[in-house]
């Protein structure tokens, strides 16, 4: 088969396959909200505090009787009843509800939502996520990148010393990062340098209204210095919970290779050091590396709800929190949705790659 | 029938010589030996907690009334040994009779002198009284951080005088006499009270008995103490245990005191009392002190007053409940699919991939998050019930990962030709499932086991501490409280430290036990 024909057959059933995942994914999610009428109640009680609202102004109208006002708030109540499709059962609503998430064409029911966003409402799911995404990417990706960064030239040489004191060290810090939960590193992290040291915010939220971009352009530097103020303990903690499992998962691939006849062979003829580990070792690795990369990079957006609450850091995982916990079912489902298109995504480009790269793999 | 019964038994056996051959190989590696040694520790210790604690603590703790003997937001008692000054917390159960007998103006100066001479005092007493006497040590620089009397009266009210009942009214008064010689009246009610309601009270301490008396006392002495009424409630037990400085500030004092509580049975038939006191028909069941240190047992009280050792006691079993049911599960689920799509392949294969496919693309966290929030709302599902359904989901959610593995593993050990032989010679699909895959599978499924054991138990303590809750006090639950109250919480180390260092010990010892075992079974991995 040639080549080019082999990538896009590939390309062709991934992309259905991956594709109809995340239509599955957004669907199964809004059955689980409608099926158990957890959405209602919520979309119940926000039209009863519109009638409300709007009785109170109608009565300090003149010259309206007390029949007219019960009239128009019914009126007002079918309306509202059928924009939130109110008015049918669940299953009906369950169709248009899919359509309008892939379309991003919802808006935030809850306050508490929109606060987290730090908007007001009326806003857009799709500018809710705007708005939380820059500050996730802040605290988490970057901390990703920083740990990448960090192992990625490290653990070839880890696993190429394999047996070292550094080697059992590297170990040892991966199995403490991957036993100790991140979450409880970050309140003990508030603890030791928020309240002791006193050299840490005890408090999150703020970062809100500094992480802005006509802020940032208005004052960058002063800008910069706030947010940094804010992020460096949260980069700081993540780093420090990520690195483990980075050096760990990358020094894994790396000594399958070590072990490899090739490089006992190269080690033999006497080669340097850094010449073995670049040529041969760092060359084979790259591919499961790039894998680890792209979807390390792609699940980092999503953001960590527990560590983000711990720290009451507005990212993606806080609005995802104060989405189920508000009941505000488009939030949830346009969060599900975004996610899990990127995740799906990179998964897609992965695979795509291998195609392209080794031509030994086949569908 | 015989003959299968023969091979499920030395299937069976072979389990159990390869179990023990790999336990034994486990131990002979040093991560192993680490892992299960702490996993031993582990078990001992939810035995211990099964055994000990009392069966109603998940009602217990959820109960505010119940803690009120305890000190509040203190740390553990060990703290002393790093120079920490510690006032002990000391219960004092049935406390000695001093004195008994009818008091008068006349004779008080005599029998009760510390209440004769106390500050706060309001009036001198008339009657039958007791007093009830104990003594407390303070050793090291500390202020205790309240006294509290509960009383268990004896379930009458009345004594019969020349035939006709007549009610008896207490009063109860709790005087502390300090080590300098002061003595204080830091405890009264404000009228006389029927016995049997004393039942219902908690009697505590108040600075508003005695401020002014003590600031006027300490002016004399040339200290002047700077406070209002609603200052000196804050400051109660220093000023009943400290020595005052000058504006707001207090030194402990250190000694031995003495707490005196005076009961005085009001009415005007002292002698019918005294009788009744003797005979065992009025009085007290039970009268406990408790003077509440700045330290509590071995993991301090979180701002309700609870034992958190309790709570960190109480967590061992149910960590070791959640993880391993959750591995347990979902290994068996990945074993199972992941052989059947290996070892059928075709459209079945085909089917069970595209469905883990959907499966690992799933968000697990907001989804799990989102089943226990609406569980939360569902009134009438019990803790445990509660608890199991979200590890049910965990699972259910779970086992892709395992299955994708085994199957490829089934692929490769189906290409093997003595599979082929015993298809030739007849064996039955399932004889060669059973005898010769899963065998073979067997250690794999074992490591990603025990590797996915720290992640059930750490994804249901992250549960909690949003908020997911199923009631039973866990190291989730501590860490929850503590982020629902974090305002204060994160200033304790005691309330956060413990319980995520048992949930990273636990982690720990299977993260070690699994990287052992999987150098053992995967011979690539193996040092030359």
């Amino acid at each position: 088969m040639p080549v080019d024909r082999r990538i896009l057959n590939v390309a062709f059933k991934r992309g259905i396959t991956l594709g109809g995942s995340l239509i599955i994914i957004v669907f199964m999610t809004a059955v689980i909200i409608g099926a158990t009428g957890y959405d209602t109640k919520i979309l119940n009680a926000l039209i009863e505090q519109r009638l409300q609202a709007l009785k109170q102004s109608l009565q300090q109208r003149e010259g309206i009787t007390a029949e007219q006002i019960q009239q128009i708030i019914e009126n007002e109540r079918q309306r509202l009843r059928e924009i939130y499709g109110l008015d049918k059962p669940w299953y009906q609503r369950l169709i248009p509800m899919t359509i309008r998430t892939f379309k991003l064409d919802l808006n935030v029911t809850s306050d508490d939502v929109a606060n987290v966003a730090g908007l007001r409402i009326p806003v857009s799911v799709g500018d809710a996520i705007r708005a939380a995404l820059p500050r996730t990417i802040i605290m988490i990706t970057v901390a990703e990148i920083i740990a990448m960064a960090i192992a990625l030239p490290l653990a070839p040489y880890i696993a190429y010393k394999r047996g070292s004191l550094l080697d059992k060290g590297v170990v040892t810090y991966a199995a403490i990062t991957n036993a100790a939960p991140l979450w409880w590193l970050a309140m003990i992290a508030i603890y030791l340098f928020g309240f002791k040291a006193g050299i840490a915010p005890t408090q999150y939220r703020q970062i809100l209204s500094y992480l802005k971009w006509d802020q940032f352009t208005a004052a960058p530097l002063e800008t910069l210095y706030h947010v940094l103020y804010f992020a460096y303990l949260p980069i700081l903690v993540t780093v420090f919970a990520f690195l483990g499992g980075w050096l760990y998962s990358v020094r894994a691939v790396a000594i399958r290779v070590v072990a490899e006849d090739y490089v006992v062979v190269a080690k033999a003829k006497g080669l340097p050091e850094r010449m073995v580990v670049r040529k041969y070792i760092l060359r084979v690795i790259a591919g499961p590396v790039v894998t680890f990369i792209i979807l390390g990079l792609a699940s980092s957006i999503q953001g960590f709800i527990i560590t983000e609450t711990v720290f009451d850091w507005p990212g993606m995982g806080s609005l995802y929190y104060q989405a189920i916990l508000s009941g505000d079912a488009p939030t949830i489902l346009g969060l599900i949705y975004v996610t899990t298109l990127v995740y799906v995504l990179g998964r897609y480009i992965l695979e795509i790659l291998y195609v392209i790269l080794d031509p030994r793999v086949k569908m | 029938m015989s003959g299968k019964k023969q091979v499920r038994e030395s299937l069976a056996s072979k389990i159990a010589s390869s179990l023990k051959a790999g336990v034994g190989e486990v131990w002979r590696n040093n991560m192993g030996k680490a892992g299960l040694i702490i996993i031993v520790f582990i078990v001992i210790i939810s035995i211990y907690a099964l055994a000990t604690l009392p069966p109603g603590l998940p009602d217990k703790w959820k109960n505010r009334l119940a803690w009120s003997e305890y000190p509040t937001s203190v740390p553990p008692e060990w703290v002393r040994y790093f120079g920490v000054p510690v006032a002990e917390h000391k219960i004092y159960i049935n406390p000695q009779t001093s004195y008994s007998g009818i008091v008068t103006p006349q004779n008080i100066q005599g029998a009760l002198p510390y209440y004769a001479n106390a500050l706060g005092l309001k009036q001198t007493i008339v009657g039958y009284v007791q007093v009830y006497s104990v003594e407390y040590r303070l050793s090291d620089p500390a202020f205790p951080t309240g006294i509290l009397t509960l009383f268990t009266p004896i379930n009458n009210s009345v004594v019969i005088v020349n035939g006709v009942e007549r009610q008896v009214q207490v009063l109860p008064i709790l005087v502390v006499q300090r080590p300098d010689g002061l003595s204080i009246v830091v405890a009264q009610e404000s009228s006389a009270l029927k016995i049997t309601d004393l039942a219902f009270k908690n009697m505590s301490v108040t600075a508003d008995l005695f401020w002014r008396q003590y600031v006027e006392y300490f002016a004399q002495q040339g200290v002047t103490i700077n406070m209002t009424e609603t200052d000196a409630r804050g400051f109660s037990t220093q000023m009943i245990f400290g020595k005052p400085l000058g504006g707001k500030e207090f030194e402990p004092l250190t000694g031995t005191y003495r707490l005196h509580l005076i009961i005085v049975y009001a009415g005007a038939h002292p002698n019918a009392i005294q009788q009744a006191i003797a005979a065992g028909q009025l009085g007290f069941e039970k009268i406990k002190i408790v003077v509440k240190g700045n330290a509590y047992g071995i993991s301090g009280t979180d701002n309700m007053g609870r034992d958190l050792w309790l709570a960190i006691l109480y967590g061992f079993p149910v960590a070791l409940a959640v993880g391993l049911f959750a591995a347990v599960a979902s290994v068996i689920i990945g074993l199972v699919i992941g052989v059947i799509s290996g070892y059928y392949g075709g459209l079945v294969d085909e089917v069970i991939q595209r469905f883990i496919d959907v499966l690992s693309n799933i968000p697990i966290l907001p989804i799990l998050i989102l089943i226990g929030v609406i569980l939360q709302e569902k009134p009438g599902v019990g803790p445990w019930e509660k608890l199991f359904i979200i590890i049910g989901f965990l699972v259910i959610l779970g086992w892709g990962g395992t299955a994708i593995i085994v199957r490829s593993m089934t692929l490769s050990i189906k290409a093997e030709p003595y599979i082929d032989a015993a298809k030739a010679i007849g064996a039955s699909n399932a004889r060669i499932i059973f005898r010769h895959i899963i065998p073979q599978i067997l250690p794999y499924a074992m490591a990603s086991l025990v590797f996915s054991v720290p992640g059930a138990i750490i994804t249901e303590a992250g549960l909690s501490v949003l908020g997911i809750e199923h009631g039973l006090p866990t190291w989730g639950k501590i860490l929850a409280d503590a982020q629902a109250n974090r305002g204060i919480a994160y200033k304790m180390w005691w309330w956060i430290l413990p319980p995520g260092l048992m949930l990273a010990i636990t982690g720990l010892a299977f993260v070690l036990l699994g990287l052992a075992i999987e150098t053992i079974v995967e011979p690539r991995l193996r040092r030359r």
